[in-house]
């Protein structure tokens, strides 16, 4: 058995560890705001934070994750405010939406302990969460306005 | 664009009574069925009813838009909810969008491509906006025994002019409810330069669900006994399967909270895209059977 947290909460898991994280998730948890996109880990999509740092759900076993601490895009903030989605709402970032659940959880992870990043650093830490609907200049703009509008 | 290309030059609007609100669609057939089709009545044939669009007003005033085409980041739902709640000169912040179930037979055809929605639908959904609130004044009108030339709609009241007075459009609907639909040569539509919503720039009406996780797409839907497919494949290339091992099926379902079980739904279930709801690895060291080459 499997103990973790996600979103706050303990969980235990019973089945199969090896099960990647991101179907546990979704199928078991029913937290389905953690998107599906390549499986591989090559889109981004299924971003959420492990203690803080952000990983790819489809490639991270649940063994990996004992004992540790899960949030996923639900748990981010409780009334959806947290300031990378106030941010993102300002600048109307999303088209189809379906990649933001992991962009919004990868740029949370970047700014996570008051970092200001400069666009360089911006585009390094985005470069793996792919946008179909091309949102990638607001997404930068979300970020500098959510770390404090500083432009590096 | 030529008018003669749409898919909707015999359209009529319709007016329903379901849910006690004020229900306008339009349609492409010749059929006045709104009432089956909302209820989802059997339809004889030759009765084809195909609306396109529906708004709704409900009694508390709540302005629903139905839209029928599918969201790709485009915005349409967006779009369509902003053309009717202009021409119904609705307060945007009462306006909510209800998607349409995939329903060929009561929406027409919602194939969303080739950059057509607005294009084909920019007029009649207007239109439709404009019969809810051109019904809603003369409810008003008669209400208060004036002409109905003397009131107008402004942001989800009737006012009347000379006197002042308001009537909010919740208050007016069970009366607009009775009334027959004007015909479509007597629409009014707005002028471009009195335009609220149509050519500003508005957030997307799923902003805040799209920056939560709320936002549902095809793949997160669930329903009751819903199974999720999963595609096991051969660890070899060219490998077959040579036998399912039970047990395993059951032994998986068994840590499954909620779940309906697993199931073996067969030896070679068709093209992935028809079977497979959700393609995945399953969970490695789960044995579903034997593979023979």
């Amino acid at each position: 058995m499997i103990r973790l947290t996600v979103n706050g909460r303990n969980q235990r898991f019973e089945g199969d560890a090896a099960m990647p994280l991101l179907w546990y998730l979704r199928d078991e948890l029913g937290l389905t705001g953690t998107k599906y996109g390549c499986g591989v880990a090559a889109c981004g999509a299924c971003t959420v934070h492990l203690d803080g740092q952000a990983i790819r759900a489809c490639v991270t076993p649940v063994s990996a994750v004992a004992g540790k601490r899960v949030t996923t895009i639900e748990g981010l903030s409780r009334e959806g405010d947290h300031p990378v989605q106030r941010a993102w709402r300002e600048h109307n970032v999303p088209q189809c939406g379906y990649c933001q659940s992991g962009q919004i959880m990868q740029a949370a992870a970047l700014l996570a302990g008051g970092a200001r990043p400069g666009d360089g650093e911006i585009d390094t830490a985005m470069a793996g969460n792919i946008c179909r609907c091309g949102t990638y200049t607001r997404i930068r703009a979300a970020i500098r306005s959510a770390a404090g509008g500083r432009r590096a | 664009m030529s008018s003669t290309s749409s898919p909707i030059d015999r359209r009529e609007f319709l007016k329903g009574l379901a849910a006690s609100g004020l229900v306008i669609a339009i349609s492409t057939g010749g059929c006045r069925r709104l009432e089956d089709a909302l209820r989802g009545a059997p339809r004889s044939a030759g009765e084809i009813f195909t609306p396109a669009a529906y708004v709704r007003v409900d009694e508390s005033g709540g302005v629903t838009v139905i839209c029928h085409r599918s969201e790709m980041g485009q915005g349409i739902r967006t779009s369509i909810a902003m053309l009717v709640a202009d021409e119904l000169e609705a307060d945007w912040s009462r306006v909510k969008v209800e998607q349409a179930p995939g329903d060929e037979e009561t929406y027409g055809s919602q194939n969303t491509d080739g950059s057509r929605s607005i294009r084909d639908f920019y007029r009649p959904v207007r239109e439709a906006g404009a019969l809810a609130r051109m019904m809603l004044e003369t409810a008003a009108a008669a209400r208060w025994k004036v002409p109905v030339g003397e009131v107008e709609a402004r942001q989800h009241e009737v006012v009347h002019g000379p006197t002042g007075r308001r009537l909010a459009y919740g208050a007016l609907v069970s009366a607009a409810r009775s009334l027959a639909v004007p015909a479509r040569e007597a629409i009014r539509l707005k002028e471009p330069s009195q335009f609220r919503y149509i050519g500003k720039e508005i957030p997307i009406v799923d902003l805040f669900d799209m920056t939560t996780g709320r936002a549902q797409y095809g793949m997160d839907l669930r329903r009751e006994g819903m199974l999720v497919a999963v595609i096991a494949r051969p660890p070899v290339y060219g490998g077959t399967l040579a036998s399912v091992d039970s047990a395993a099926f059951r032994l998986h379902a068994a840590g499954r909270r909620g779940g309906a079980g697993a199931k073996y739904l067969g030896r070679d279930p068709g093209p992935p895209a028809a079977q497979a709801r959700v393609e995945r690895r399953p969970p490695r060291g789960l044995r579903l059977g034997e593979v023979s080459r």
